[in-house]
């Protein structure tokens, strides 16, 4: 046993991640969320037996979510409908390790997010994620537009410091905003 | 899984996209890049805003809280399962940990067909506390805080009405006098509030904290009456000290709760170190261990800690508590009077836990269900009374 503080670690930093990776594989988020679930419960499980080395575990987390998918996929009859119309991609291995590419990048990106100072992560939500304008946010929080976008221009800076503005495009937008 | 290799490229990823990569990691990307199709349309992704924000969206949106309670819930079950299976049922603790909500006991129903459908009877139901102090400023004047956070930042004073920052107050004059505020924290209510050197303070029912706009001078001082969680900022110029009658507790940055509803003061310490003197006796805290400061003596002793801070988690966690100990806690959380009716066994004792977000009435279902005991709710009295057993 390591402890509830290690498994509440592990499940807060790898929980969401994990989720989108399974939704990638069979298309539904809570579907994909069971299956999360349970390959997180079967580790905690096992926990002794594997190393403690974060990224073991978290490789090992990526193959039994796999591994889940292919037998909820192979042996579950009752939801054979369900297959039908959403069809599983039974993907090769490079595709598979280019999805978790994928995912773990995107990871970064939101713990950078993560990591602004709260004033600017307020601001930063409110423009990116709830697509406010920079006038509408200012009269929100009562609070000037050249407050606004510095604290935007903030939270870009911590973000991508020098991003080429062909990627991210929403993001850049937010930045050159 | 080839190892490494994905995290190695999501590393990559990103530092290509922030523009970081030195000459040898270009020459690494742009083979990885260059080396199959689909690599090029994994780049792309992160130009089609359609693509990679409905994918922050997504993460965004999943409840990290309720999964993990999810995955509790389940842990608590198969635990109770297995402990079922053993026949590990010891006639003077009854065990209710299994209870953590009410859709586990319906689970369990499911599950385990002898289950008799329990019934509490309930007049008026009674809520779970809520957020909400009363905050009374040094010049006099006095709020009424629905919100659950209070922050104190550059003399000013904010709550967070609907997440959003709201200036209650400003000092006006700057004065370098050391002057007191005062939170008071009413029965069935929970406050949580920042102090101005980025300290957290989560304050319990029926408690109270007095607190300054700015630490001025080489210390930094509240006052506490009743139970508060700290988590304080390091500031090793400045110590950070509460005072809670005659003992204080001196620290520099840790976290740690006090527990002082009685005469008899009770500290724990979760990380970090804390000294306690009350003027006679004076000793350091380890993590995990528990002070007892009454009458000039101070006692040392190793503490669970989940039970201790068991109502900073938003819980009731009961350890061979009696039926007195658990009905002072739900009294001061759903502020009701609890009333005692006919020959009690007080000597019978506990084990368990229960979520305190849920409604009275559920909660004293599940420790009907676990005990030989008879629950009501009426007119915000709960009584309590022996079974028909």
């Amino acid at each position: 046993m390591k402890g509830i503080d290690h498994r509440k670690y592990v499940f807060n930093t790898y929980y969401k991640r994990l989720c989108l990776f399974a939704h990638k594989l069979v298309g539904d988020i809570d579907m994909a969320e069971d299956i999360v679930q349970d390959a997180i419960f079967s580790y905690f499980n096992k926990e002794d037996e594997v190393s403690s080395d974060p990224s073991v575990i978290l490789q090992y987390l990526y193959s039994s979510v796999r591994f889940m998918v292919y037998n909820k996929y192979r042996r579950d009859k009752i939801h054979e409908k369900y297959w039908e119309q959403n069809p599983f991609k039974e993907m090769d291995e490079y595709s598979l390790e280019n999805e978790i590419t994928y995912v773990e990048a995107l990871t970064k990106i939101q713990e950078i997010i993560a990591t602004m100072p709260q004033a600017c992560a307020t601001i930063f939500r409110m423009g990116y994620l709830e697509e406010l304008s920079n006038k509408e946010i200012a009269e929100s929080l009562n609070i000037s537009i050249n407050t606004v976008k510095t604290q935007k221009q903030r939270g870009m800076k911590i973000l991508l410091t020098k991003l080429d503005p062909e990627y991210l495009p929403f993001l850049s937008f937010l930045f050159l905003g | 899984m080839n190892n490494n290799e994905p995290f190695k490229t999501a590393e990559l990823l990103i530092r290509f996209l922030r523009n970081e990569l030195s000459q040898e990691e270009d020459l690494l990307f742009k083979k990885w890049l260059n080396e199959d199709p689909r690599n090029r349309d994994l780049l792309n992704r992160f130009k089609d805003k359609r693509y990679y924000y409905e994918d922050l969206l997504q993460m965004n949106k999943i409840d990290l809280d309720e999964a993990w309670d999810r995955n509790q819930r389940k842990l608590k079950l198969e635990t109770y399962r297995s402990i079922k299976r053993r026949m590990l049922y010891v006639a003077a603790s009854v065990i209710f940990v299994l209870a953590g909500t009410l859709s586990v006991l319906k689970m369990k129903a499911r599950y385990d067909k002898e289950v008799v459908e329990e019934t509490v009877a309930v007049m008026h139901d009674v809520e779970a506390a809520s957020a909400g102090a009363n905050l009374l400023l040094a010049d006099g004047t006095s709020y009424s805080l629905q919100s659950d956070l209070l922050s104190v930042r550059n003399k000013n004073l904010y709550t967070d009405e609907d997440q959003k920052d709201q200036l209650i107050f400003q000092e006006k004059i700057n004065s370098d006098k050391l002057v007191y505020n005062t939170l008071e924290v009413p029965k069935a209510k929970y406050f949580k509030m920042q102090l101005p050197d980025g300290t957290w303070v989560w304050i319990n029912s029926l408690s109270s904290l007095q607190f300054p706009i700015e630490f001025v001078g080489d210390e930094r001082k509240v006052f506490l009456k009743g139970e508060a969680y700290f988590e304080v900022a390091h500031d090793e110029n400045k110590p950070f000290i509460v005072e809670s009658g005659d003992t204080k507790i001196q620290v520099l940055g840790t976290s740690f709760n006090i527990n002082a509803y009685s005469e008899s003061i009770h500290t724990t310490l979760a990380e970090g170190s804390v000294s306690i003197d009350n003027g006679k006796t004076a000793l350091v805290l380890r993590p995990g261990e528990m002070a007892r400061s009454a009458e000039g003596e101070i006692k040392r002793e190793k503490v669970d800690l989940d039970y201790v801070l068991a109502w900073v988690n938003n819980e009731f966690v009961f350890k061979n508590d009696n039926i007195l100990t658990i009905a002072t806690q739900l009294a001061s959380w759903y502020g009701v009077q609890v009333k005692f009716n006919g020959e009690i066994n007080y000597n019978k004792t506990y084990t368990g836990a229960i979520s305190r977000q849920v409604n009275l009435s559920e909660a004293v279902r599940m420790l009907q269900f676990a005990s030989d005991l008879v629950f009501e709710i009426k007119d915000n009295n709960l009584i309590i009374k022996k079974g028909g057993q």
